[in-house]
């Protein structure tokens, strides 16, 4: 909208509607007189001189003359504009093959750049405005969100989600991989479980327990029931009621559903890890390739201590003595001492000296109601030990161990 | 009018890369990653914005909706030609039905390199004036499978000469408004500089490594030239082994101190180096005169499908 008036001498008169209300006279903005700056019109590479001005939004080009038929206005939403040291390079649509250059000593420089800015919109250019330490706090904030959802908030809906059956399956599933290629001991097996079946050990799961036949001393447990006993780990144990502490608790592990817990968060976890290195094909290659190491399964240390604690109420139960998750997890200690590199049941499962002093003071505060272990398990126990010490050549010089009885005991 | 040697730069900062490194990663990550095509074209605003011929910026004006419809477009082709592989696989038409997977694959990387160069160069601007590829599909694919059937029966030693006819071909026909782009190097030359910087990189036991590589930027560079009529800019590569040393030790440590959070400087230093160690030489008048002759092309397929063939579109 312009409009236009003729004074006496042929002299030409503007009014435009614009914000600062400027008053033209024979092409000369009465009060602002801009200096011309370079416009590049995105047909060849060499520019021409305008005038600009800031009208309703728009930014207005006159050529030099301030003729009115040569004015072109462009909507400030389709400007943007690029700052190369200071001067601003003013592109005009989105072509960008229009553009001016808006030196920094120029009148309009700062309004013309915050005005393009107060146009621009969308969440990116909102973010852009922020300082970098706040940038790189909302980004850990978010890797660190991130991170809990996918190693508590996705293994804990998973939990809710697999039944006791389906569970059960899996493990069956996860002990027949494993078991491809181990050899399993028949005969201890069967002892074992004969052992384990005076017990009562879980109310939802089925304890099936096979022994490996290894000298590594180590024991674990799958989802839904299957536990694994390493020869080497039979063979380190002094009296049956340490063994039953084991048993009891790898089968709190069990009841407390803490290997599917750990193998939910593992996986969940190389799914993040692989997804932020590789993308969507690592990810599949992540699940495959923690698959097959599910048997050495980190625990969290709250719930070693929770299955140290259930394991100890199984053999209260069972009107076993507590105290022989002391003696176990001593046994377990001096074997670390003397053989570090084969226990590596302590690898998976840390001893602390916390888990010491706990198991220490339950055995103490409980009121034990201890009866001797029936005839069948004794019998079961040493016929096991008897296999597990068959072949054997190596012994660790003097060392003190506990009898059947409790009592401490010096091997010579 | 008397205009000074123009010369190339890159004056962006790292301060100014870094927020735009943080912000994409946010976005992508909160987006599960289909913020990626608008990340991509942020960050390529940014780097084109920065760098400047005589003092002018270039101007990338690809969009992230076009690399999105581009990506997407690049991806189903992809799936597509794997699940025919499966379909055949599973049907046990092995024999044909394997020769016309690895024939479909074998076609997509010339048409990604054409696509992508249609789209990357239509979508460059330097003083409003477009670039353009003007190569013809057929006459790539004849380049192309010529030299891969070549450096197969020469067990390799041809590749150079297809490297040579690859990149004499694409930025052959590269415009620059009304000037025309053009690579004259050949074969044999390069072949030299390849068996002797690889040999003389063993018996140095790598010393001559920086060395090689200069060669190598510097066979790329020198032998690229503009010419708009008569007038005619020869490129020219500066680099120096030792400053080319200093910028990798620096870089690295860099990198390795700040547990990488210094990326954003470290591609910032490399872009200054390499837009600083180019120079232009010749009656570089014609960049004054430059007409608008290329067209806009908004299809980024070959863009995105290079992206995931994870092909560099520098040959």
């Amino acid at each position: 909208m312009w409009i236009a008036a003729y004074l006496d001498k042929g002299e030409k008169l503007f009014y435009i509607p614009s914000t600062t209300g400027a008053l033209y006279i024979n092409g000369v903005n009465l009060q602002n007189m801009n200096e011309p700056i370079a416009f590049y019109n995105g047909a060849i590479s060499a520019s021409t001189q305008v005038q600009i001005e800031l009208v309703n939004n728009q930014l207005c080009l006159y050529d030099e003359d301030y003729n009115d038929n040569n004015g072109i206005a462009f909507p400030l939403s389709q400007c943007r504009y690029v700052l190369v040291g200071a001067d601003a390079f003013v592109y005009l649509d989105a072509t960008s093959t229009r553009y001016i250059i808006l030196p920094e000593h120029h009148a309009l420089h700062a309004e013309v750049m915050t005005a393009i800015q107060s146009q621009q919109k969308g969440f990116s250019h909102k973010l852009l405005q922020q300082k970098w330490p706040v940038l790189l706090g909302v980004l850990f904030g978010l890797l660190v969100f991130i991170y809990f959802l996918f190693t508590a908030a996705l293994p804990s809906i998973a939990m809710k989600l697999i039944t006791v059956n389906q569970e059960i399956k899996l493990g069956k599933t996860f002990y027949e991989d494993f078991t491809a290629n181990q050899y399993i001991d028949g005969s201890s097996t069967e002892l074992l479980q004969s052992f384990a079946d005076e017990l009562h050990l879980s109310e939802q799961y089925p304890i099936k327990i096979s022994v490996v036949d290894d000298t590594l001393v180590n024991a674990f447990a799958f989802p839904g029931g299957r536990i694994v006993v390493y020869k080497g780990i039979i063979r380190q144990l002094q009296n049956p009621q340490e063994m039953i502490a084991l048993l009891a608790h790898e089968t709190s592990h069990v009841n407390q559903r803490h290997t599917l817990r750990a193998i939910l968060s593992q996986l969940s976890f190389s799914f993040m890890f692989s997804f932020f290195t590789n993308g969507i094909d690592g990810m599949a290659k992540g699940v495959i390739n923690n698959a097959s190491q599910l048997y050495s399964l980190h625990y969290s240390r709250s719930l070693e201590r929770e299955a140290d604690e259930k394991g100890m109420e199984l053999m209260l139960k069972n009107h076993v003595n507590p105290i022989g998750m002391k003696w176990l997890m001593e046994e377990l200690k001096r074997q670390e001492t003397a053989l570090p590199e084969s226990i590596a049941f302590l690898s998976t499962h840390p001893l602390t000296e916390e888990r010491l002093k706990n198991a220490a003071a339950f055995a103490q505060e409980k009121t034990v109601n201890a009866r001797p272990l029936s005839s069948q398990m004794l019998a079961s126990w040493h016929e096991l030990k008897k296999i597990a010490e068959e072949n054997v050549e190596l012994r660790i010089g003097n060392r003190e161990w506990r009898d059947e009885s409790g009592e401490l005991r010096m091997e010579e | 009018m008397t205009t000074s040697q123009p010369r190339l730069a890159f004056v962006g900062r790292g301060s100014q890369l870094f927020p735009i490194i943080l912000v994409n990663a946010l976005l992508t990550i909160i987006t599960f990653g289909l913020y990626y095509p608008w990340a991509k074209a942020k960050k390529l605003q940014f780097m084109y914005s920065q760098t400047t011929l005589a003092d002018h910026p270039f101007t990338f004006t690809g969009t992230g909706i076009e690399m999105f419809k581009g990506f997407v477009r690049a991806f189903v082709l992809l799936i597509g030609i794997i699940a025919t592989a499966g379909y055949l696989q599973y049907n046990q038409i092995t024999n044909f039905g394997i020769l016309l997977v690895y024939g479909a694959l074998l076609c997509l990387f010339p048409f990604a390199i054409h696509g992508g160069y249609k789209y990357r160069m239509a979508k460059t601007l330097w003083k409003g004036i477009r670039f353009g590829y003007t190569g013809d599909i057929t006459e790539l694919l004849k380049i192309y499978f010529t030299g891969i059937f070549l450096s197969i029966i020469t067990f390799g030693i041809y590749s150079p000469w297809f490297v040579i006819n690859l990149r004499t071909y694409l930025i052959g026909n590269i415009k620059f408004g009304d000037a025309k782009f053009a690579y004259k190097g050949n074969g044999g030359e390069l072949f030299g500089i390849i068996v002797g910087g690889y040999l003389l990189t063993i018996f140095t036991l790598g010393i001559y490594f920086p060395w090689w590589q200069k060669k190598l930027f510097a066979y790329y560079i020198n032998n690229v030239s503009l010419s708009k009529g008569e007038k005619t800019i020869q490129l020219k590569s500066t680099v120096s082994v030792g400053s080319l040393f200093v910028l990798f030790i620096t870089n690295f440590f860099l990198i390795a101190f700040t547990f990488g959070l210094a990326y954003a400087w470290v591609v910032v230093r490399s872009m200054k180096y390499v837009a600083e160690h180019i120079e232009l030489e010749g009656d570089y008048s014609s960049l004054e005169e430059l007409v608008q002759t290329q067209t806009d092309y908004d299809n980024a397929t070959g863009d995105d499908m290079a992206d995931l063939l994870d092909l560099g579109l520098i040959v």
